[in-house]
């Protein structure tokens, strides 16, 4: 209790909630930016958040995070262009309602849904990440390898040839986490006699060269696209009508959201998808779909915000990111010395209840933002790209170089921009490498732990009944993709 | 015949597996004395058997599936974009860390089509003067002066 009160505390502090807010804003402005998401954004700004203490960085990047998925809903509303691919489902019905001169009432919807699937999901997190920690805290190391093989296992769970590029890019972000030191021996990985390399690939620079500087690269070519601002009437409160139509579209995304955000790997963008079209099948106006319904907007908004409290619940009881940009508040959090897992809540329950907090007060705030001031985001979202990418590469450029002040760090940033970008022009996303390089020391430190009291005998793991389960699901996630393809594409005789 | 650009991929990373799995062998022995488990090399070689699998994998899934549609080569700008990156990091030797984001964002605003000059200019004096406050001032980083900033005493 003393833990859960001295975290909350932090909302009066005028510090902390200074750092809240600041993050809030930020993270609605880089939402309705498109090509700038909040995995990108946290990747960018991780380097300012090593100055501040643990509570405050952790706090201001789970702000980003929370509120750079209601900002990108308002482009995908008044630009038809997501600013955050979590809003792409929010641009099928929200555009056409912004066409028909609604704007303000789907941006006013977009904040209230946003705002309630948060603000739930907050509660569950609350709720659930104390209970899954208490469940895994007599974890030892082979429940710990099964679970992290379990949770890159969940990159193949999207199926097809996706699945099969996902568990490719996080097996390479396993094997990029072997650069540098080994711990147990103290023998150099693929440093190749450069000294910055000894302590690995810092997350920094490669973050920010896999998701913004990559992003950089793909926007240079999409530079002929100008957007359009549609007119905005006043935003405005949905009404106890369109709050009755759109009562079961914003629970079923609140409840979709926060199961799909629990599943390691699957975030918000699957989230909000799902809870698009189960709030169809559930609809008495399913032929309003896709035409400007009000359901429309507020089951994928309520769904994209309720996964960012259920991404949290992995991340922080088990130290298996639930998304990308939970990957990169993970990273955030091993840098500032915390290691996530189920013995936090014993060891620094204030920083946790922090966490919550902020996430808490991150939801209201960008309600009040969004219903007060959508219309100065939505401005935001047209800054000439002439302007924002080259000062979006000086932000990288800084952010790589100012951790360790290493020029080596800037061409490791500016390598994994290229590698990244062509990834992309691929279909291999560069998220999973990102999942595979942070948890790439817990795999290769719990497998020869448990090796260890295994007496060196593989055949130890199957004598766990959690191990044995946890490896069944993540063969299962694997094969699954592998196999898919081949059946579906089996000759038609072969499918009766 | 013509090799799906999946194929092609999984050929090429499997290259660079096996080249980063030969030099596996190029780690230094392990003292006997603290030698205990799985060797330092052997974690990445597994590592690199399961990526030359999935690969595989992949490369037998696009087997007479169709090429991906609409995939346009790199154009022009982008790799000068992504050329220029190496000419900045030779101007921060060279004029040092502030001048070269000030040129970087010059140069890449006009890559990018923009031709309001004065207020590229502008943003090419503010934010680098901004960094400059925010990182050598504020959090006492400092940024490199450059060959030029070093005879003119600026390091």
């Amino acid at each position: 209790m003393d833990g859960f009160l001295s975290g909350m505390a932090i909302l009066i502090d005028p510090y902390m909630f200074s750092v809240i807010l600041a993050g809030t804003i930020l993270g609605v402005i880089v939402g309705a930016l498109p090509g700038l998401s909040g995995s990108t954004t946290t990747a960018l700004l991780l380097p300012i958040t090593i100055t501040m203490d643990p509570i405050a960085a952790i706090s201001f990047l789970g702000a980003i995070y929370c509120a750079a998925n209601y900002g990108g809903s308002i482009t995908a509303i008044l630009v038809n262009t997501p600013g955050d691919p979590s809003a792409s489902a929010t641009a099928f019905d929200g555009y056409p309602l912004a066409v028909k001169g609604q704007a303000g009432l789907a941006l006013g919807m977009s904040a209230v849904a946003s705002a309630i699937g948060g603000i739930f999901s907050v509660f569950v997190l609350i709720t659930a990440t104390p209970l899954l920690a208490k469940f895994a805290y007599n974890f030892g190391p082979p429940e710990f390898f099964a679970l992290a093989l379990f949770g890159l296992s969940m990159l193949g769970a999207v199926g097809g040839e996706v699945g099969v590029k996902n568990l490719i890019a996080g097996a390479v972000g396993l094997l990029l986490a072997t650069v540098g030191t080994d711990l147990t021996t103290g023998i150099e990985r693929y440093t190749f006699g450069i000294p910055e390399l000894t302590d690995g690939l810092g997350f920094v620079p490669v973050l920010t060269g896999l998701f913004a500087m990559s992003e950089l690269l793909h926007m240079v070519s999409q530079r002929h696209i100008r957007t359009e601002l549609l007119a905005l009437d006043a935003v405005k409160l949905p009404t106890r009508s369109d709050f009755r139509k759109s009562a079961k579209s914003i629970s079923i995304g609140c409840i979709v959201g926060t199961i799909i955000g629990i599943l390691p790997a699957l975030g918000a963008t699957a989230a909000a998808l799902l809870a698009y079209n189960e709030s169809k099948r559930w609809s008495k106006y399913k032929h309003e779909f896709g035409k400007g319904a009000i359901e429309g907007v507020a089951g994928p908004e309520a769904a994209n915000n309720a996964a960012v409290g259920g991404n949290m619940v992995p991340t922080l009881a088990l130290g298996i990111p639930g998304s990308t940009t939970a990957a990169v508040i993970l990273a955030g959090m091993i840098i500032q010395g915390v290691r996530p897992g189920p013995h936090l809540f014993t060891e620094q329950p204030k920083f946790l209840y922090a966490v919550f907090a902020s996430m808490l007060a991150a939801n209201l705030i960008y309600l009040w933002l969004g219903l007060a001031a959508a219309k100065v985001f939505a401005r935001i979202s047209l800054i000439p790209p002439g302007f924002l990418w080259p000062s979006v590469f000086v932000l990288c450029v800084v952010g790589a170089y100012a951790p360790n002040q290493s020029m080596v760090d800037i061409w490791i940033m500016l390598i994994f921009g290229v590698i990244g970008f062509l990834m992309r022009r691929d279909g291999f996303s560069p998220a999973p490498m990102v999942m595979g390089l942070v948890l790439g020391q817990m795999v290769e430190e719990t497998l020869k732990q448990s090796l260890i009291i295994f007496d060196q005998d593989w055949t130890g793991f199957f004598g766990r009944p959690m191990v044995v389960t946890l490896f069944a699901i993540t063969a299962a996630s694997v094969t699954w993709p592998l196999f898919a393809g081949l059946w579906r594409r089996r000759p038609a005789g072969m499918r009766d | 015949m013509r090799i799906h650009s999946d194929q092609l991929a999984a050929g090429v990373i499997v290259a660079l597996a096996a080249a980063a799995f030969g030099l596996t062998y190029r780690f230094a022995e392990v003292p006997a004395a603290i030698q205990q488990g799985m060797s330092p090399a052997r974690y990445p070689q597994l590592i690199m058997i399961a990526i030359a699998g999935l690969c595989l994998a992949l490369a037998v899934r696009a087997h007479g599936a169709p090429a991906a549609q609409g995939r346009e080569p790199i154009d022009g700008v982008t790799i000068m974009v992504a050329a220029s990156s190496a000419v900045f990091m030779a101007l921060v030797w060279l004029v040092g860390m502030v001048a070269a984001m000030a040129m970087a964002l010059l140069a890449l605003g006009l890559l990018w089509g923009e031709r309001r000059r004065l207020a590229l200019a502008l943003n090419a004096v503010l934010l680098p003067a901004v960094i400059w406050a925010i990182f050598a001032r504020g959090l006492k980083v400092p940024l490199p002066a450059g060959l030029f900033g070093r005879m003119l005493g600026l390091s």
